[in-house]
């Protein structure tokens, strides 16, 4: 497992287009932050929006990064070594996680950073924070899962394809469904937990939700995978 | 005897489509194992399911000694490495580069890399990426990478295919030699029979997802019948001369055939002579592995 760990993170630093992504999200977060200032709005805000937008666009990157690798049939060197498929999948889990965590986290840093040199201040709100990590996580989960178990050439952008489905749902469903019903599915869809601070669902059970469909989700991907006939 | 790997009873079923139907065979520890059956026999079917890429549906197997469902399998996979159809390489690598991600995944260092591409004859590619290596080329990495582990059992799904001329006697030297120097066992799978005859000493015949019959090479000579090739001079029906006689035979052409059989030149030809048939030459002939293999399996010889 270690093994597989330290060569994921070997061949993602290696990636021109990965150190590309951690230069823009930086940049990006500059920008925000500087626009957020200059209209006098908490940076947390707009960050914590965009958040969920990069959430949805880091997906490809990362389905592409799992499927990849299905399309080589490099996989097969690392089944027929041995290396358990349980591991294989926590490995690419990892990975993207990480995809996630060092591109949205260098783009919050990057925002509060500037905020900090410019207003001398940062106004966060812990609960979009911790909002906008488990959309992240439930991202990371749903990219894996699809990316491992559809294993075709687009199989990477499948993910991006739902997620960004999922994200025009979570707002443009409150104008036809019952404000109500739709903070309840929200509270389930990926990027709809943007919505969970300001919803009738407590706050601490839409997080507990968030966090069982997250694990839900890597279970059964990892169960998927661990019995799908590979070539 | 020894065995690196023994299946019993495979099967594998995708939905209602049966690819293997209880295939047994057995592998000795250092021998040439070729595995000979037709396109869409099971053959590399077995070799997923061997290699941890699918699961069978019934049916076990052992890796040396150690049953496919024992939670030790993993560490026993690591004496073993596969080449299955095509070779899985990182083409936007060298050669080197691709050894080097193999140890990684092998959490191993990278000392015998330089080894491994002399001994399969890569050293001199330099930086060149592995997308533009030739198809032999590809091949020799995929043995390479196969090798990263210390592999003391490879298995190789059709190696030659695709190959030049030259391709296939590099290959064929390079088997050789890991059988012979370093003691490796191979499973290799084929249909080009002519090339696995040269090298392989024990054969299994897989058909229609069972195996038909498994025999060393030794058996093979044994088996291998003789028989008498004629050459006649086409006036009169050869074939319903040969029926009438009740001689078992093979027809070419009208002019042509092959009889089986313990039968003396002089009472063949008076036999034939009899029934009009005129023997203008006639030769000893012992059937090669191809024939065998046809008269193992089935199915047409356009020898």
């Amino acid at each position: 497992m270690v093994d597989l760990l330290k060569l994921e993170m070997k061949e993602l630093f290696r990636q021109f287009v990965f150190r590309s992504l951690l230069l823009l999200c930086s940049v990006f977060g500059i920008c925000l932050g500087i626009l957020n200032d200059s209209m006098n709005d908490p940076v947390s805000a707009g960050v914590m929006e965009w958040c969920g937008i990069l959430a949805v666009m880091l997906s490809a990157y990362g389905g592409l990064s799992v499927s990849r690798e299905f399309n080589r049939n490099t996989i097969r060197n690392k089944i027929v070594v041995g290396h358990r498929r349980g591991h294989i999948f926590l490995a690419k889990l990892i990975l993207v996680g990480m995809i996630y965590l060092m591109c949205i986290g260098l783009f919050i840093l990057a925002s509060f950073l500037i905020q900090w040199i410019i207003a001398g201040r940062i106004l966060l709100q812990w609960k979009q924070l911790l909002t906008a990590a488990l959309s992240a996580a439930l991202c990371v989960a749903l990219t894996v899962t699809i990316s491992t178990a559809v294993r075709t050439d687009i199989a990477g952008l499948i993910p991006l394809l739902v997620l960004f489905l999922s994200m025009m749902f979570s707002g443009l469903g409150y104008e036809f469904i019952d404000h109500k019903i739709m903070d309840v599915i929200n509270v389930f869809l990926p990027c709809g937990q943007m919505m969970a601070g300001e919803s009738a669902v407590k706050f601490s059970v839409a997080v507990s939700c968030s966090l069982l469909e997250t694990v839900l989700l890597c279970i059964a991907g990892c169960l998927i995978f661990r019995k799908a006939d590979l070539n | 005897m020894e065995y690196v790997l023994q299946t019993h009873h495979l099967q594998k079923r995708y939905g209602r489509f049966e690819a293997l139907r209880g295939l047994t065979m057995n592998v000795p520890k250092g021998a040439i194992y070729g595995l000979v059956g037709k396109n869409g026999a099971g053959k590399t079917t077995l070799i997923r399911l061997i290699c941890g890429l699918q699961q069978p549906s019934e049916g076990t197997f052992q890796l040396f000694g150690v049953p496919n469902e024992a939670r030790d399998l993993p560490k026993i996979r690591r004496r073993m490495g596969a080449v299955v159809e095509t070779p899985a390489i990182y083409p936007d690598r060298t050669a080197a580069e691709n050894l080097e991600l193999q140890c990684d995944i092998l959490g191993q260092g990278y000392d015998n890399v330089p080894q491994l591409l002399e001994l399969v004859g890569l050293s001199g590619t330099g930086k060149k990426k592995a997308g533009k290596f030739s198809l032999g080329m590809r091949q020799r990495l995929g043995i390479a990478l196969a090798l990263c582990g210390g592999g003391e059992f490879l298995i190789l799904d059709e190696p030659t295919n695709g190959l030049d001329p030259q391709g296939i006697v590099d290959m064929r030297n390079l088997i050789l030699k890991l059988n012979q120097e370093r003691g490796i066992t191979f499973l290799i799978s084929s249909h080009i029979l002519d090339e696995l005859s040269k090298i392989a000493a024990h054969y299994g015949f897989v058909a229609d997802g069972k195996m038909v019959k498994e025999i060393t090479a030794e058996e093979l000579s044994l088996s291998c019948r003789k028989s008498i090739h004629i050459v006649t001079d086409g006036k009169g029906d050869l074939c319903a001369a040969l029926d009438k006689l009740q001689y078992e035979y093979r027809l070419y052409s009208e002019t042509q055939a092959n009889i089986y059989g313990e039968y003396t030149v002089t009472g063949l030809v008076l036999a034939l002579h009899a029934q009009g048939i005129c023997v203008e030459s006639l030769s000893e002939n012992q059937d090669n592995l191809e024939q065998y293999y046809f008269s193992v399996i089935g199915g047409d010889d356009r020898g």
